[in-house]
């Protein structure tokens, strides 16, 4: 019988470790992360602190390069905006394709060349149709 | 020390927070098309999960496949949703029942 | 050696390319080619034609594994993909005139066709849960888009969102168990599942995760929200597509997952079909009666077919599957015919929408109404037409394997059917109208859907081949 803590199985400590090994890998991130957190907060927080505030009506007012403002920010979108991002979530996606066999490219060779050349033509093909039927005019 | 159950336990919460969300759901369409997309996320966890635990790439290469699919599915799902509002004028999930029987 | 095993597999496989670059050229004759042209239309018929050509082919009773295993050349693969492409001919054929009198995109409408056949093809070809995914999102992907195709009529917009969310629900069901299914057993491909030591919780649970999916995309209660409003809303031309070409999909999807994958399995999933056939049966034949709409009753009683269909599979050996694929293919039949007919009255101007506008059919158009009466007889399996065969093989099967109870339930469920078949023929018949004024029928379309619709005296008569085939290809 043994308490978690005095445990002496070879095995969980072994997993153990190499748990925190691969964690360590992680370090330059951790610190990465801290270093952008500073850089990020620090200056809001000094400028909260140490300006000076005189609150006025014109500065309160959102600023629009000088115009009055013409809408609530939260208004609708055109409905063009979505069929744009409707057809670049396609093309963007279907081009991670490409990561993963780029890296296999001297394994699989020339019929991997050949199947994605195949692939990007199915894709060029769905672009040419939409162009041709005027999906990427914004008029 | 995290085990292969508890990226199942986090797949199974979040597949159920998906089902929760769509069928609980009552206002918003899109909320309905975050939840579908939240399902497959959560497929995609116990994938790569069993494929980490099983040294298999096979299940990674599925997930890259459901991903690309639901980039397509979303789209679809976006523009049928744009068409529903043009002619409904509203994306409520209640006010669609223009069909009963 | 390589290179020659690659050209082998890649011969064996040219029916779906062929299909795939004819898909996409009748795609780019949607903005190539001016609206008015007829070329989209014979495109379309000649791709079909090549496709049912190089993959109709005779019975071997070998099955080659191509591409690393991942598909699979059968003959029951080999039935499936010649049948559906002879359906979608059909199917294309009487659209045609929906699709130019209402001025429908022609160039998407044909080539969405091809893309969901070609889905439907990678199904009944799959060997591995990756394939039988992506052929079904193909599948699924142009359906959707189909059904959203009228983009000002609110009803199908409506209609495409339901179908499009509950399709979705079903992919991520049917992906959950997937997952499962492959972290338990250590693999993707269909004839190496199994599992080691006894069957345990998590397979169970990806089993009925796996017929959930298969439920909602057969439309099974309680899974079918989405059909009945799928059929009222759709146009026309989509509901007869939907209607027919899928659900011999819909049937291969369940043989290849429970059948080639899970018939370890088989004493859990049957409990759950049991369940699912037992509500479909009922549901779909009692609601029925409650329509008004022609097409959603329609709808329903494809509900109830479902349920037979579910009675055949979960017999679970080759009686059982190849009845259900017999009735499959019957239905298939039968339904793109009684959309057949739905579509030539529409084409002259007298739509039958709702079930009141089938009454004095009978004095109006005696063909046209005769044709569905021969249609209505078969969907309520009364003898002398081959509905009479379908149903009758499915009790057999049930009965020989020791489901009694289950076989009289389906009668007195297709006998509460009849009733609403029947009903459509006694508007028909017996009941005035004050239409008047036939116009003369579109002749190509009437004589395709007689033969098509007098196929199914054709078949009562002359079963037997049918019959064996569908059991060669099981076995």
């Amino acid at each position: 019988m043994c308490g978690p803590l005095l445990c002496t199985d070879r095995g969980i400590i072994d997993n153990y470790k190499n748990y925190i090994d691969m964690l360590q890998n992680y370090v330059p991130i951790l610190i990465f992360l801290a270093i952008a957190l500073v850089i990020g907060v620090v200056p809001l927080i000094a400028g909260m602190l140490l300006s000076k505030r005189v609150p006025e009506v014109a500065k309160d007012s959102p600023y629009e390069c000088g115009f009055e403002a013409f809408e609530d920010s939260r208004g609708r979108f055109d409905v063009r905006y979505y069929l744009v991002a409707i057809l670049f979530i396609i093309f963007d996606l279907e081009i991670a394709f490409l990561f993963p066999w780029a890296v296999a490219l001297r394994d699989i060779g020339i019929p991997g060349l050949l199947a994605m050349a195949f692939f990007l033509t199915i894709l060029t093909i769905g672009f040419i149709y939409e162009w041709k039927k005027g999906a990427l005019n914004w008029d | 020390m995290i085990t292969i159950t508890h990226f199942l336990v986090l797949g199974a919460i979040l597949f159920s927070l998906a089902v929760t969300g769509i069928f609980m759901n009552r206002k918003n369409l899109i909320v309905l098309l975050m939840s579908i997309e939240l399902m497959l996320l959560a497929v995609n966890i116990n994938f790569v999960a069993f494929s980490y635990y099983l040294n298999d790439l096979t299940g990674q290469v599925f997930v890259f496949f459901i991903l690309t699919v639901a980039a397509a599915e979303a789209a679809i799902g976006l523009a049928i949703l744009v068409v529903v509002f043009r002619n409904c004028g509203t994306i409520n999930v209640q006010d669609l029942d223009e069909m009963k029987g | 050696m390589q290179i020659e095993t690659m050209i082998i597999e890649y011969i064996l496989a040219v029916p779906e390319i062929v299909l795939l670059l004819g898909a996409c050229l009748v795609l780019l004759t949607g903005p190539f080619v001016s609206a008015q042209s007829h070329w989209t239309f014979v495109l379309t018929q000649a791709v079909l034609l090549a496709t049912l050509y190089l993959c109709a082919r005779p019975f071997t009773g070998q099955a080659i594994e191509l591409f690393n295993d991942f598909y699979i050349d059968d003959d029951l693969s080999v039935l499936a993909k010649s049948s559906m492409s002879a359906f979608m001919m059909v199917v294309i054929l009487y659209s045609r005139g929906f699709i130019n009198k209402y001025n429908y995109p022609r160039g998407e409408y044909y080539s969405l066709a091809l893309f969901s056949l070609l889905g439907m093809m990678l199904i009944s070809s799959a060997n591995h849960l990756l394939m039988i995914y992506l052929g079904l999102e193909l599948l699924s992907l142009s359906m959707y888009a189909l059904v959203a195709m009228n983009r000002d009529d609110s009803v199908s917009s409506e209609a495409a969102i339901k179908y499009f969310v509950l399709g979705a629900i079903a992919s991520g069901f049917l992906l959950y168990g997937i997952s499962l299914i492959y972290g338990l057993t250590g693999t993707l491909f269909l004839s190496e599942l199994s599992v080691e030591n006894e069957i345990g919780l998590g397979i169970i649970a990806a089993v009925i995760f796996i017929v959930i999916g298969l439920a909602f995309k057969l439309g099974a209660v309680p899974f079918h929200m989405w059909l009945p409003d799928v059929y009222q809303g759709a146009p026309l031309p989509v509901t007869l597509l939907v209607a027919s070409v899928p659900k011999i999909a819909g049937l291969l999807l369940a043989l290849r997952l429970l059948m080639d994958g899970l018939q370890f399995m088989h004493e859990y999933w049957q409990q759950s079909l049991v369940v699912l056939a037992l509500l479909s049966l009922a549901m779909g034949n009692i609601v029925a009666i409650a329509q008004t709409n022609l097409r959603r009753m329609l709808g329903y009683s494809t509900i109830g077919h479902v349920g037979y269909i579910l009675l055949g599979l979960l017999v679970g050996n080759q009686d059982g599957y190849s009845a259900a694929l017999f009735y499959t293919l019957i239905y298939a039949l039968m339904s793109s015919a009684v959309f057949g007919v739905l579509l030539c009255a529409e084409r002259m101007n007298h739509p039958l929408e709702n079930l009141v506008d089938l009454q004095g059919l009978g004095k109006i158009y005696p063909w046209l109404a005769f044709l569905l009466l021969l249609l209505m007889f078969s969907m309520a399996g009364i003898p002398m037409t081959v509905g009479f065969y379908a149903k009758l093989n499915i009790l057999q099967a049930l009965v020989t394997s020791g489901w009694i109870e289950l076989a009289v339930f389906a009668v007195v469920a297709s006998v509460i059917g009849a009733f609403y078949y029947l009903r459509v023929i006694k508007l028909m018949y017996f009941e005035e109208s004050d239409t008047q004024g036939s116009q003369p029928m579109p002749a190509g379309h009437i004589s395709v859907l007689s033969i098509h619709a007098l196929l199914v005296v054709g078949l009562f008569l002359f079963p037997q081949m049918l019959l064996e085939m569908c059991k060669q290809v099981i076995g």
